[in-house]
């Protein structure tokens, strides 16, 4: 006896274990989510990953600098084209960077270039061996230039440059200065640039920048610093969902969307309760036939109905409106009428037999008896066609065509491929805004939720 | 017979009643059945008036490359995650059912997931399922193993799809789970009494229980398989190659992307003869196995 109790609790013990364990597994994707829509993007492109959402800090000349919004690309075309440069990661959207040259401020296609750390590691980003040399160059044609140099290239104050003169190349000693020894795995960081003038476009959105714009340019004033300078703090970029707040119109999808989604259900509970009631209350002949070619049309898969539908909402003119989406939800759907009828039959007939007496008519008994007393299975069909709303992407997808009619999901899919893959904290971020509303309405209505699921999935 | 005046009235009001249906039907459902049929027999691209070309579109289909290995596709992915589904729904409905504590907490996290609109949960598994910076791979270079790049390989790409899916099961939990409440107590203890073990309680009694709510599932399961649509639109592009385009994928792009529109709607009535002959034999199957409870 005794043994067969403590079998019980060991077995107890697996099940708790096992729940716990896939309760985590079912749940990280929204952590991994939630994180991610609050880091910086050069985060999101670390490896290995964490997270936690981090901030850097540079303790440099006694002060601290954020070191954020910095971002390693590879220019895919342009004069730059085949070179990394090093912009703000604002300047980097849909897959082009930005940056001021000789034309002005032009957009050039790039794409992001993998790094271990935020900052650029002097052996990536220059060759140098085990130590080298920060430079400044005091004569010549690159005089003036800051240069990383290895320590052979350097003598007696002189540096071996390569210069181009007409079509040749010539090798050439240079005076130097040296500012200060730099080792492999040191960080390549900007300095404090808030003084230079020339730097004044990276003052945008209030926020001052500490980073020079290419790394190529010849006045920049950057240095080297070991990694233990660098420290890295948690911290939750908000910022992101400001961000994003400004790069869609959130608010116009989030508009259509409730539109659609409200006016739906509405209609959808409604008429689908009215011909339930048609089904259910009223005895009529043909009334079991006509119920039996309901349930069948929901055998037929929505590619059969795709294309004549699509033809008959651009005859009238809807194609490039809401209007797809919620008409056709004025006129009921099998698959609700079926799961109020079974509800309305449960209900006493004698109920409606004492409404007629007192003189009630048959929409009356449908309005003022039925639909009070079938709040529950209501509730179970408006909150089906809200989220199946909420969530469609086809419909919208086949019948919206201006992004001013756009619903969140389209505008979430149409954000996602511009982008290009690259901006993952933002598509994140407004990931978790589509998640939201859905998982609070959820909370406050889980038991008619978990119900109304056994109810469709049981009752066939 | 002569119907009476309430006979008649009745009649009357239960039309007027399902009205909203009808019109619905008539316009949503019988016009369009009828014009697929008729397109999925013309050259059709919207733009001008279809042109009847006979089976020409059906013959082409059965020379179209694409369209068989959109099929193959399909149903290997279907032959991978409605049973692979089933297992794992199954089992943590089994846990769920033991008399935990706090079940309905575990029960939301099961089911959270299935609330997540299609899209964002597709933007998500790209980004776990990215080579690099992934989630799954980094867990998985963590315990010692090389991952493969999901969505970029294509002998990986439709197994990744299938464990995405796996995500989204807690609708199928919850059924299940309703199922096995109602398992009668009285049927595990008379088994137990005749010496049964766990496992053999679970294959002789439990399962051929909820075996009309596995043959539902199954079926559902079929019929959404066969639909799979945005998954391949957002995550891949039916990419690599073609390794991950299903059926209803190709369908859209050659009605929406080639404006051939007659070719589609063969395809849809290809879909649809492909979702009766397989239901009707997984009706088939079900006589044998699925056990139906007399009365209640």
């Amino acid at each position: 006896m005794n043994e067969n109790v403590a079998a019980q609790r060991l077995n107890r013990m697996i099940i708790y274990v096992l729940l716990v364990i896939g309760s985590i597994i079912f749940f990280t994707p929204f952590m991994w989510l939630l994180c991610t829509s609050f880091k910086p993007i050069e985060q999101t492109m670390k490896i290995p990953i964490t997270w936690l959402p981090r901030a850097d800090y540079i303790n440099y000349d006694y002060k601290e600098l954020a070191a954020f919004d910095v971002i390693l690309v590879k220019v895919l075309e342009g004069p730059k084209q085949g070179k990394e440069v090093l912009v703000a990661s604002d300047e980097f959207r849909d897959g082009k960077v930005t940056f001021m040259d000789e034309k002005g401020t032009q957009s050039y296609g790039a794409e992001p270039v993998p790094y271990n750390t935020l900052y650029l590691r002097i052996q990536q980003s220059l060759e140098i061996a085990e130590h080298g040399y920060m430079v400044k160059v005091v004569e010549g044609p690159k005089q003036g230039l800051r240069l990383i140099i290895r320590e052979e290239e350097y003598c007696d104050g002189k540096v071996r440059l390569e210069v181009q003169e007409a079509d040749r190349i010539f090798s050439r000693d240079y005076r130097c200065d040296i500012i200060k020894p730099v080792k492999k795995g040191w960080v390549k960081v900007v300095e404090d640039v808030e003084k230079g003038k020339s730097y004044c476009q990276l003052f945008s959105k209030g926020r001052s920048r500490y980073f020079e714009k290419v790394i190529s340019k010849r006045d920049v004033l950057w240095s080297c610093i070991p990694k233990s300078e660098i420290t890295t703090r948690i911290e939750f970029r908000l910022e992101n969902y400001k961000i994003l707040w400004n790069t869609i119109p959130f608010f116009k999808y989030l508009k259509n969307t409730l539109f659609v989604a409200v006016v739906g259900t509405i209609a959808m509970t409604f008429s689908s309760a009215l011909v339930a009631y048609g089904f259910s209350r009223i005895k009529w002949k043909g009334r079991d036939f006509f119920f039996a070619v309901s349930i069948a049309t929901m055998m037929i898969p929505f590619p059969v109905t795709m294309v004549p539908l699509y033809t008959i909402f651009k005859t009238f003119g809807m194609i490039g409106t809401l209007k797809p989406l919620w008409v056709p939800t004025f006129f009921a759907s099998a698959f609700n009428i079926f799961l109020l009828r079974q509800f309305f039959m449960t209900i006493p007939f004698e109920l409606s037999e004492a409404a007629i007496v007192d003189g009630c008519n048959e929409f009356q008994i449908f309005y003022r008896i039925i639909l009070p007393l079938s709040k529950p299975v209501l509730l179970v069909v408006g909150l089906f066609h809200f989220m199946y709303s909420w969530n469609d992407f086809m419909g919208p997808l086949i019948y919206l065509n201006k992004p001013e009619t756009f619903t969140l999901s389209l505008g979430l899919q149409q954000f996602q491929s511009k982008s290009g893959g690259a901006e993952w904290h933002l598509i994140m971020a407004m990931s978790v805004l589509i998640i939201l509303p859905v998982i609070v309405l959820f909370f406050f209505t889980q038991k008619t939720f978990i119900q109304g699921i056994a109810l469709t999935g049981s009752k066939e | 017979m002569a119907m009476t005046k309430k006979e008649k009235m009745n009649i009357f009001k239960g039309l007027a009643f399902i009205s909203p249906w009808i019109i619905g039907f008539l316009t949503f459902t019988v016009y369009p059945v009828i014009m697929s049929f008729y397109y999925s027999f013309c050259d059709y691209s919207v733009f001008e008036k279809p042109l009847l070309i006979g089976f020409d579109n059906y013959i082409d289909l059965l020379f179209d490359k694409i369209f068989w290995i959109s099929l193959g596709n399909t149903l290997y992915f279907a032959a991978l995650s409605i049973p692979l589904g089933l297992i794992v729904a199954f089992i943590i409905a089994l846990l769920l059912n033991a008399k935990v504590r706090c079940m309905a907490v575990y029960r939301t996290f099961f089911f959270m997931p299935t609330l997540v609109p299609i899209v964002a949960s597709a933007v998500l598994w790209m980004w776990i399922l990215n080579g690099q910076y992934g989630l799954l791979n980094n867990f998985l270079e963590w315990i010692g193993l090389k991952g493969p790049n999901w969505l970029q390989d294509k002998y990986w790409v439709i197994p990744a799809l299938v464990v995405m899916g796996l995500w989204g099961l807690g609708r199928t939990i919850v059924i299940l789970l309703a199922g096995l409440q109602e398992v009668p107590q009285s049927l595990y203890e008379a088994s137990e009494i005749d010496g049964a073990n766990y496992i053999q309680r679970i294959f002789n009694v439990t399962i051929p229980m909820v075996s009309p709510i596995i043959y539902f599932n199954v079926i559902m399961g079929i019929i959404g398989c066969l639909q799979v649509f945005s998954e391949p639109f957002i995550m891949t592009g039916g990419g690599p190659g073609r390794a991950s385009t299903f059926y209803s994928f190709y369908l859209y792009q050659k009605a929406f992307e080639d404006y051939n529109m007659g070719y589609a709607s063969a395809m849809a009535w290809i879909l649809f003869i492909v979702i009766l002959v397989l239901t009707l034999i997984a009706n088939q199957i079900s006589k044998r196995f699925v056990f139906y409870r007399g009365g209640d």
